[in-house]
């Protein structure tokens, strides 16, 4: 299996960040000619992950989250999301539907699952005190095949 | 995200247009909040069919408007023909859907809390 092409990107973990790594995101898988909904999709999941990035790993704190992809000659893509944060403690019990540590800034405690449902792979890997890196793949199944 | 506030007698319409994501939802829960607390409504509607991206900050922003009004006793609706949308609130446990309406050429799918 070929890749095709690769990219990495770097960005402070600003919340107006989050709209601007998923649009690069969907910019960049759009060579495999994905579908609308595999495109959306896409873009839903970096954003689940970035938003995590910058709420919980950094938690009002400013630092580095990098998004990393590869397109593959089988039509799959490969996503990586990386923050030097404060890293998961729990990373099963985060995983959880509805789980969240910030239920007083109410937030759903879905990003996960959603991650998990809209793509066919997702590993989490979180070291308390490093960061935490979050890795998807997804087979598309472009338009003109 | 703009939100537009539309009354019709004991309901307010939330109209949602652009993008929901936490970057927008801060300003726009802002908003939200004020509105929902000047007045009681028996029901409130969040009408997504103007939004063109939502993540998981789409069913906070909407758990948010829910918190604020239920102990009053006002119902929440979700109103959308969005199949990714839908699955996302699904995937939170927001309870069945209670109605399925024909409008137009479309299935529009109201949810209820």
């Amino acid at each position: 299996m070929e890749i095709l092409n690769e990219m990495r990107l770097m960005f402070l973990s600003k919340s107006e960040n989050e709209g601007f790594s998923r649009v690069t995101a969907a910019a960049f898988v759009s060579s495999l000619d994905p579908t609308v909904s595999e495109l959306v999709e896409v873009k839903t999941a970096v954003s689940e992950a970035v938003s995590n990035a910058v709420i919980h790993g950094y938690d009002k704190t400013v630092g580095i989250i990098t998004l990393e992809m590869r397109l593959f000659s089988d039509y799959s893509v490969e996503i990586t999301v990386t923050d030097c944060g404060k890293g998961i403690a729990d990373i099963e019990k985060a995983r959880e539907p509805l789980f969240t540590t910030k239920s007083e800034e109410e937030r759903s405690g879905m990003g996960f699952t959603v991650m998990e449902s809209f793509m066919d792979t997702l590993e989490v890997e979180s070291e308390p005190g490093k960061g935490t890196r979050v890795f998807m793949k997804k087979r598309l199944h472009p338009n003109h095949t | 995200m703009e939100i537009l506030f539309e009354e019709q007698n004991d309901t307010l319409m939330i109209l949602l247009r652009g993008e929901l994501d936490h970057h927008n939802s801060i300003a726009g829960r802002e908003r939200l909040t004020l509105r929902l607390t000047q007045k009681n409504y028996r029901k409130i509607v969040f009408n997504l069919e103007g939004l063109t991206f939502m993540d998981s900050s789409g069913i906070s922003f909407i758990a948010h408007g829910y918190k604020l009004t239920a102990p009053f006793g006002t119902v929440t609706y979700v109103y959308t023909t969005n199949e990714r949308y839908l699955k996302m609130l699904n995937l939170a446990n927001m309870r069945e859907l209670s109605t399925i309406l024909s409008h137009g050429k479309e299935l529009v799918r109201l949810w209820k809390f």
